[in-house]
């Protein structure tokens, strides 16, 4: 496994394993404080919403290394081999090109959260964090796009995702 | 501007047919027509926003829940129960397995939220069955790939969810409007099959001896829990008690302590399907990051406003309009999922039919059943290609031809619905 394969895992446990269980409990714990004591947590929404995006861009890497995102692929299936290369190359530089872009964009919006200060409504959190977060995910992605543009599956069906 | 527009969408579609992923697609033709109707920072500034904006909605969080529920339900083993019970209860009607095999994806529909979900489930179980006791696999095949599609027919359904994202329409009532033509199409598949036998009544099998009635009593025990949570879910949206996001996290509670109890689940499958939950959402989540942005870019190219001027300048009638909806959805369910169509078409035909006084919620429920055609017409079929994973013997040629008998039934019943509204409405009103 290549070291990028293992962050993109990492980054997909916490996705899966712990902001996700985190959101059930949180709306689990507040419906029933709201329903069974009339006493909600008035911080639970934006807690829930807030690890919700952090559970889907944590899962981002791993989701295209997987390649478990909907395609078209009639077509495809009928290509020859070299086309399908090709299409898988265009589909990493597209990726490549849209990650490097959120990247940057992220950097220039952390300084500018900062200087304004930028908290959630509720928890008072800062919004830099999260906007790292996401130019962090963006750089694993350019990374994972750049890694299978340079060094392409040698052989199989090239437009398919790595094995679960 | 409009040039701009109309140019963009054709290269989405090109970029969709030649196999680029659709949200992937959508996301990189809204950057670049961003880019080019604004400035480049707009269109980066447009997309750490649009992450921000879409991934910390409340109502998105119905999506992983939903998705876990199905999948935690499919490793308790209830589906099963399901069609033990419906076929106990069915088993006397002329081809009365297959029936049971429509209402128990009915029934598995009821708490999955997914069609692929539910034609995968049900196909893997029920297709051996229908194997041993002789039905033709024409048949066998072609009612599980078209069941499946009750799967989002029947709340709760994650396409409704994204069409309720997509259009801010109620998740609730899309939910309630969604229960009557779902079960109105079950019946629907089942008077089909009884004329399939009838016709052909090699395609029907052997009888099924049905048991002493203490063991069909037992039978239909076994998926009270089903019925319950349903009802719990269906009763609680209804009567307002609680949102689709707090239904979705406590479907997924009660699946866990039915499971608990039963000691039919384990650690391996809670993780396997926290595992397919991240995932699809996450999918989802990009195509409608993607949608959001190649929207906001067709509003700055004025392209969307321009197409509802020129049909509502043609002074299309409701049935026309209708009738053009559905030969659209049946041409693109030729090369598209439903997700693909809804997202390329819903920000187009929904400024259209609000403006011709459509209710909201019943264009969720026809454009949701009109594209899930498409999940049982070649060549992209999705429904179809799960189902060839169970039946591998069968030609994909024989389990689509099996499937027109029943797209012929749903063509009927969108006719239906495009005449009487209320058959999802009066729910909800």
């Amino acid at each position: 496994m290549t070291p990028i394969s293992k962050v993109s895992r990492g980054l997909f446990f916490l996705s899966a394993y712990v902001c996700l269980p985190m959101i059930l409990v949180l709306i689990g714990v507040d419906v029933t404080l709201r329903y069974v004591f009339n006493a909600p947590l008035v911080w639970a929404q934006e807690a829930s919403t807030i690890t919700l995006f952090m559970a889907i861009i944590l899962a981002l890497p791993e989701s295209w290394r997987r390649d478990v995102h909907i395609r078209a692929d009639f077509l495809t299936t009928m290509m020859r081999p070299g086309l399908n290369n090709a299409l898988a190359r265009l589909v990493w530089l597209i990726l490549l090109g849209v990650s490097v872009l959120i990247v940057i964009q992220c950097w220039s919006d952390i300084e500018l959260m900062i200087l304004f200060n930028e908290r959630s409504t509720d928890l008072g959190l800062p919004l830099h964090w999260f906007r790292g977060a996401l130019g962090v995910v963006g750089a694993v992605c350019a990374v994972l796009a750049g890694w299978k543009l340079l060094w392409p599956r040698p052989s199989g069906d090239p437009v398919r995702g790595d094995a679960l | 501007m409009i040039a701009l527009g109309t140019g963009a969408f054709v290269l989405l579609i090109l970029l969709i047919v030649i196999g680029v992923p659709i949200g992937l697609s959508l996301i990189a033709v809204g950057i670049g027509g961003l880019a080019i109707v604004g400035s480049l920072s707009t269109a980066m500034t447009q997309i750490t926003l649009s992450f921000w904006s879409e991934g910390t909605k409340f109502v998105l969080i119905a999506i992983p829940f939903y998705i876990l529920m199905g999948n935690l339900i499919y490793h308790t083993g209830i589906a099963r129960n399901m069609f033990r019970a419906a076929s106990y209860w069915l088993s006397w009607m002329p081809g009365g397995l297959a029936i049971a095999a429509v209402f128990a994806c009915a029934g598995f529909g009821a708490v999955s939220g997914s069609s692929t979900a539910t034609a995968r489930t049900m196909g893997a179980i029920i297709i051996p069955e229908m194997r041993r006791y002789g039905y033709g696999m024409p048949l066998s095949t072609g009612v599980l790939s078209a069941s499946g599609t009750l799967g989002i027919l029947i709340p709760p359904s994650i396409i409704m969810i994204f069409y309720g994202l997509m259009t801010e329409t109620s998740i609730g009532a899309l939910f309630v409007a969604g229960v009557v033509p779902g079960l109105i199409i079950a019946l629907i598949f089942a008077t089909t099959i009884v004329l399939i036998v009838r016709i052909d009544p090699d395609q029907g099998g052997h009888q099924v001896a049905a048991p002493a009635l203490a063991e069909r009593v037992r039978a239909l025990l076994g998926v009270l829990p089903v019925l319950g949570l349903f009802t719990v879910l269906l009763g609680g949206l209804y009567l307002g008690v609680f949102t689709p996001t707090e239904g979705s996290v406590i479907g997924v509670f009660v699946v866990l302590v039915l499971g608990f109890f039963q000691r039919s689940i384990s650690f391996d499958a809670i993780r396997a399907s926290l595992t397919d939950a991240a995932l699809m959402s996450t999918m989802l989540f990009v195509i409608i990051v993607g949608g959001t942005l190649f929207t906001r870019f067709l509003v700055q190219t004025g392209l969307i406003e321009a197409i509802t001027g020129a049909m509502l300048a043609m002074d299309l009638g409701y049935f026309q309009f209708i009738f053009a909806v559905t030969l659209l959805y049946l041409v693109l369910g030729c090369v598209l999922d439903v997700f693909g169509m809804l997202i390329l078409t819903v920000p187009i035909l929904y400024p259209i039919a609000m403006a011709l006084g459509i209710d909201p919620v019943w264009f969720g429920i026809y454009v949701i059943i009109v594209a899930e055609i498409g999940l049982v017409t070649p060549p992209l079929g999705v429904n179809v290609y799960v189902i060839k994973t169970v039946a591998q013997d069968v030609p994909l040629g024989k389990i689509f031809l099996g499937c027109m008998p029943f797209v012929v039934g749903i063509l009927g019943f969108i006719g239906l619905l495009a005449v009487f509204p209320q058959i999802a409405l009066f729910l909800v009103e």
